[in-house]
């Protein structure tokens, strides 16, 4: 029988074998979460919200980068699996599904998503904090989007 | 101000969307509740609030309640009280400790200087033509 631990850091490499630092928190979602993801998706009218339930155990990069599977919240993780990963920078016209979109903020990725679909505004699934799984367009979300940058992996 | 009942209704939202603590800070440092908690409130204050905070039963805002006071504490002139909370906060857990260090590195003194306005000349000259020439009138007897 596996004892696991409340938090814990999973093993998760990039290409280069590099250690991820990340953080899964398997401790039960607090009263509050439920309802911060109501109010989510009463301020958010326009997204489609998935019927995905609150959770610490993922957030925003862990969907992006590691299949839901844990939190990776360091700006240098977010910029170590860039750039050991080979992703390569997307201008806005050539965005297809199945690229990434990063929001930055003075170097700190603050929210990434996978592109979903393209068009005059890209469609994007991400996760917003503890909150619930959202499709959205790019610039209907909480974050701020007039810093964004859109990556392809190389190979 | 009561530091453990005041509206953390912004602060428990932007801590639910954060998915890094350097987001959470910004939001922090924007809320006016904060900064209105760094005005009014002592350093000494916000470092008792915060140590209760530490010891009290997570409730809804119990997650967010010390950052806001580190946060707070960031945005006073002294270093000092800011070092100590970030000790006091290292142990608690992994965004404590990089929100405290974060904050540590970034702080920087607020200088509050009072800068008086310019004040009016004690006896302004008048010239043949301007308003004030117009204020001597001659009487003839």
């Amino acid at each position: 029988m596996v004892i696991l631990l409340l938090r814990s850091e999973l093993q998760l490499h990039t290409r280069c074998e590099n250690q991820v630092e990340n953080e899964i928190s398997r401790e039960p979602v607090r009263a509050g979460d439920e309802l911060h993801s109501q109010d989510r998706k009463r301020e958010y009218p326009q997204a489609t919200h998935r019927p995905v339930a609150p959770s610490r155990k993922y957030n925003c990069h862990g969907l992006t980068f590691a299949s839901r599977r844990t939190w990776i919240w360091k700006p240098q993780e977010i910029q170590k699996i860039l750039r050991d990963d080979e992703y390569e920078e997307v201008p806005v016209q050539e965005v297809l599904p199945g690229d990434i979109v990063i929001y930055d903020q003075q170097g700190d990725a603050e929210h990434s998503g996978i592109v979903m679909s393209r068009g005059p505004v890209p469609i994007i699934l991400s996760k917003w904090g503890t909150a619930h799984e959202v499709v959205h367009r790019v610039n209907d979300c909480p974050y701020d989007s007039m810093r964004i940058t859109y990556y392809r992996i190389k190979s | 101000m009561n530091l453990d009942n005041i509206d953390l209704s912004n602060a428990i939202r932007v801590y639910s969307l954060s998915n890094t603590p350097l987001f959470l800070i910004r939001k922090l440092q924007a809320d006016p509740l904060v900064q209105r908690m760094a005005r009014t409130a002592s350093g000494e204050d916000l470092i008792a609030a915060l140590r209760r905070s530490l010891a009290a039963q997570a409730d809804e805002a119990g997650g967010v309640r010390p950052f806001v006071y580190l946060v707070a504490l960031w945005l006073q002139p002294d270093a000092s009280r800011l070092r100590d909370a970030a000790v006091a906060v290292a142990a608690h857990g992994s965004w404590h400790s990089y929100i405290a260090s974060a904050l540590v590195e970034t702080h920087s003194p607020v200088q509050v200087r009072r800068i008086d306005a310019p004040g009016y000349l004690p006896n302004p000259q008048s010239k043949a033509g301007s308003p004030a020439a117009n204020n001597s009138r001659t009487i003839n007897t």
